[in-house]
C-alpha cells in the first residue's frame, strides 16, 4: 500500500503551449485524480465587449488565441452578422473558407510538432515547424499578418487574392502536401512512436459522448462529428467527409489530425477552383439588436459564439465557449490511472488551447 | 513497424544549409502586403479625428487647434482601421515592424500652417512642420510628457 | 456531400421546472454544449444548450434568475457541467448550490471577485438583499399560532402497540 502525493503539474510545463495547472494526486507512480485550475493567462475580453464598439471588437476577439485567431474572428463577425441580418457575398465566403483551412493546417502541424517533442523526438518536431513556416508565408503574402491575420469585417472581408497569390499558393501547396509525405512514414510507422502511443489513454465512443467532447479527440474515438457538414460559408458547395477512426487511443488522434492536414489541402484546391468573382463586402447599417448563437468548427473542435445586442454600438454580452472547455473532462477521465510517465503525452493529446479557454 | 525510419530526411538535413536565416545581421525581406507599421502624409489631413476615435486600442491622440497628428507606436496593433476610417485615405499601413526598445516611442505630425483654416490667433507664431528623426533626447522627453498626460 | 440545415429553438422556463428539463433532454441522449450567462434587466439570464449529434439540432433552454435567488445545479444528469457552473458562480456571482466538486471560488486563480457584474448590479443586488432580510424579520415577529393547531416544527408522536400473547 503506498502513500499518495500531490504533484503540481503546470503551469510551467516543456510540452504545454500555454499554461494550465493540474494537481495530479499520485499513488506510486500511477496517476488517481487530476484537478486542474485556470486562470493565468485570463484577461477578460468578454468584458470588453461592452466598451467597444462592435465594429471594434473583432479586433479584440481574434486576440483571444494566437493559434486559433482566424476562427474566433470568423465566428464573431458571423454571429453578429446573423443578429443583424446581412447577407455575406458569395466570394467573401470562399475567401473565408480558404484561410480557415490554412488556420486549422497550421494549428494541426503545430501540434504535431508539439507531440513529437513530448515523447522526446525533437527531429521530428523541427521537420513539422519547418513545414508549417511554408504556410506562415502564404498567410503574410496574402493577409498581411503571419498569425493575427486581420482580414475579417463584419459584413465580408477587406482583401483579395489575385492572380499571382493563387498561383503562388498553388506551388507552395504542392510542395507541403511533398514534405509532409515525407514525414508520414516516420509518425505511422516508426518503432518508437508506436510504442509511445498505440493504446494510451483509451477512450470508448460511448464514454466520449458522455464526456461531451468535440473535434478531433472525440472523432478518433468513432463519434462521426463535424460542425463543417452543416454548410456554414462556403462549406456547402465543397465534397468533403469527416476524418474519424475507431480505436480511440493518442495513435488515433495523430492519425486523424494528419488526414485532416490532407483533407484541408483537398478543400483549398477545390475552392481556389470553385471562387466566383464578385465584391469582398456589404455595408452594415443599424445597431445589434437581438440574440444569436452560432456554432464553427475550429481546429481544436466546435465553438459557440453567442451574442446579445439591445440596440447601441456595445453588445450587452458577448461570450465564446472554446472546444477545449469541453474537453477538459476528456482529459481528466483519461489521466485517471495512467503513468506518470505518460501524463505529458496525454495532456498534449487533447491539443489544449489555454488561452481560448480562458479568453 | 519500421525502425529508424527518419534517417534519410537525417541524413539529407545533415547536408542542406540551414533553413534559418541570420536575423538581425541579413536583413529581412518583408513581402508586399505584410503590415508593419503606419504612416502619414500630414499635408491631406484635415484633423477630423476619426482615426483616434475608432483606433482599438487607442493609439492615436489628434490635436485639432494644433494640428497634430500622434500615434503610440508600442500601442499600436497594426490592425488597419484607421486607413479604412480615414475619409483623405492619407494613412497607409506599411511594411516594417517598430523595433524594440527601452521607453515607449511617440511620433509626432503637425500639419503645415497653410492647409489650417485662418481662425488661429494672428498673435501666435506658426509652428514648422517636424520631420520624424530618431533623436533620442528629443523623444525621450517627448515620450515622457505624452505618457504622463495619458497615464493621467 | 450532403449538407445538414441545423435548427436552433429557444424555450423559457421558469427556474422550478430545470431539473425536470434537464433530465428529459439527458434521456434523449443530448449532449450539454454550454451554459451562459447574462445581466439582463437587473435579473440573470442563463442559457442551456443541447446539441444532438446526428442531426446537428441545438436547444436552447433560458431561465429567469433573480440576483439573490439560487438555482440548483444539474450535474447529477450532466457530470461534466461543473465547471461552467463554477465559472458562473465565480464570474457573475450567480448562486447554484450542490456542484459535484464545487472549487468555492477558486476554480480561477485571479485576484477580483465577481469581474463582470457591474457595479450597478452589485448595488442592486444588495438592496434586494436588504428587502429580503426586512421581509423575513417582519414574518418571524408575527404573533403566535394558536394552541391546538399542530406544531409544524416538532416531530410527530410515535405510538407503540404493545404484542400481547407469548411469541418467541
Amino acid at each position: 500500500m503506498g502513500k499518495k502525493s500531490v504533484i503540481p503539474f503546470g503551469p510551467q510545463h516543456p510540452v504545454l503551449p500555454e499554461p494550465i495547472h493540474l494537481d495530479l494526486v499520485v499513488e506510486d507512480e500511477v496517476v488517481e485524480e487530476a484537478i486542474p485550475n485556470i486562470g493565468f493567462i485570463h484577461r477578460g475580453l468578454e468584458g470588453l465587449a461592452e466598451k467597444k464598439d462592435f465594429n471594434e471588437m473583432v479586433y479584440v476577439a481574434e486576440r483571444t488565441c494566437g493559434i486559433c485567431s482566424f476562427g474566433h474572428g470568423m465566428g464573431y463577425c458571423e454571429a453578429v452578422e446573423k443578429l443583424m441580418n446581412v447577407e455575406v457575398p458569395e466570394r467573401a465566403k470562399y475567401l473565408r473558407t480558404i484561410w480557415m483551412e490554412f488556420s486549422r493546417m497550421h494549428s494541426h502541424l503545430l501540434w504535431l510538432g508539439l507531440t513529437a517533442d513530448a515523447f522526446g523526438f525533437e527531429s521530428l518536431f523541427y521537420e513539422c515547424w519547418r513545414i508549417r513556416e511554408w504556410v506562415l508565408d502564404i498567410m503574410e503574402k496574402t493577409t498581411g499578418g503571419r498569425i493575427i491575420f486581420s482580414v475579417n469585417q463584419v459584413g465580408g472581408v477587406h482583401r483579395d487574392l489575385d492572380e499571382d497569390q493563387i498561383r503562388f499558393m498553388k506551388g507552395e501547396l504542392d510542395r507541403i502536401e511533398r514534405d509532409l509525405k515525407n514525414c508520414e512514414k516516420t509518425l505511422f510507422e516508426d518503432a518508437t512512436v508506436q510504442k509511445r502511443t498505440r493504446g494510451i489513454g483509451v477512450l470508448s465512443k460511448q464514454q466520449i459522448h458522455d464526456l461531451g467532447a468535440v473535434g478531433p479527440f472525440a472523432r478518433a474515438s468513432g463519434l462521426k462529428y463535424d460542425m463543417r457538414m452543416t454548410g456554414y460559408e462556403a462549406y456547402g458547395n465543397l465534397d468533403f467527409e469527416p476524418v474519424i477512426s475507431d480505436e480511440g487511443d493518442c495513435y488515433a488522434r495523430i492519425l486523424v489530425r494528419t488526414k485532416e492536414i490532407y483533407q484541408s489541402i483537398r478543400l483549398i484546391r477545390q475552392a481556389l477552383d470553385q471562387m466566383p468573382a464578385g465584391e469582398l463586402s456589404v455595408p452594415v447599417k443599424g445597431m445589434p439588436k437581438g440574440e444569436a448563437m452560432v456554432r464553427v468548427e475550429q481546429p481544436r473542435g466546435e465553438a459557440v459564439y453567442y451574442v446579445n445586442g439591445e440596440n447601441t454600438r456595445f453588445l450587452n454580452r458577448f461570450r465564446i465557449r472554446t472546444p477545449t472547455f469541453a474537453n477538459l473532462p476528456g482529459l481528466c477521465q483519461m489521466l485517471q490511472g495512467a503513468n506518470y510517465a505518460d501524463v505529458g503525452i496525454l495532456v498534449v493529446s487533447i491539443d489544449p488551447c489555454i488561452s481560448c479557454t480562458e479568453r | 513497424m519500421g525502425i529508424m525510419t527518419f534517417r534519410n530526411t537525417m541524413l539529407a538535413n545533415l547536408f542542406k544549409k540551414p533553413v534559418t536565416t541570420k536575423y538581425p545581421a541579413e536583413p529581412i525581406d518583408y513581402p508586399e502586403g505584410s503590415r508593419g507599421h503606419i504612416e502619414i502624409e500630414i499635408e491631406k489631413c484635415i484633423s477630423c479625428m476619426l482615426c483616434a476615435k475608432n483606433c482599438p486600442s487607442g493609439a492615436i491622440t489628434v490635436d485639432r487647434k494644433e494640428g497634430s497628428w500622434e500615434i503610440n507606436r508600442m500601442d499600436c496593433i497594426q490592425c488597419g482601421y484607421c486607413t479604412m476610417k480615414c475619409p483623405k485615405k492619407c494613412l497607409h499601413i506599411v511594411p516594417g515592424y517598430t523595433a524594440p526598445d527601452g521607453v515607449k516611442q511617440v511620433d509626432r505630425f503637425v500639419r503645415p500652417p497653410e492647409t489650417m483654416k485662418p481662425a488661429a490667433k494672428p498673435a501666435a507664431a506658426p509652428k514648422p512642420a517636424e520631420e520624424k528623426k530618431p533623436e533620442a533626447a528629443q523623444k525621450a522627453a517627448d515620450a515622457v510628457k505624452t505618457e504622463e498626460t495619458k497615464q493621467n | 456531400m450532403t449538407v445538414i440545415e441545423p435548427v436552433q429553438k429557444y424555450e423559457d422556463i421558469p427556474a422550478g421546472d430545470l431539473l425536470v428539463t434537464v433530465m428529459r433532454k439527458r434521456q434523449a441522449e443530448f449532449r450539454l454544449v454550454q451554459i451562459c450567462c447574462a445581466v439582463v434587466n437587473n435579473q440573470y439570464e442563463v442559457i442551456y444548450s443541447f446539441a444532438d449529434d446526428e442531426s446537428y439540432e441545438l436547444t436552447n433552454i433560458r431561465v429567469m434568475v433573480g440576483l439573490n435567488e439560487t438555482i440548483p445545479s444539474i450535474c447529477d444528469s450532466y457530470p461534466y457541467a461543473n465547471y461552467y457552473e463554477n465559472e458562473m458562480s465565480e464570474m457573475f456571482g450567480l448562486k447554484i448550490e450542490m456542484i459535484d466538486g464545487d472549487y468555492h471560488g477558486k476554480f480561477y486563480r485571479i485576484e477580483a471577485t465577481e469581474p463582470f457584474l457591474s457595479k450597478k448590479a452589485k448595488e442592486e443586488r444588495a438592496v434586494e438583499a436588504e428587502e429580503i432580510r426586512k421581509a423575513a424579520e417582519e414574518a418571524a415577529n408575527m404573533p403566535a399560532p394558536e394552541k391546538d393547531a399542530p406544531d409544524p416544527a416538532s416531530k410527530p408522536e410515535i405510538k407503540v402497540i404493545k404484542k400481547e400473547g407469548g411469541g418467541e
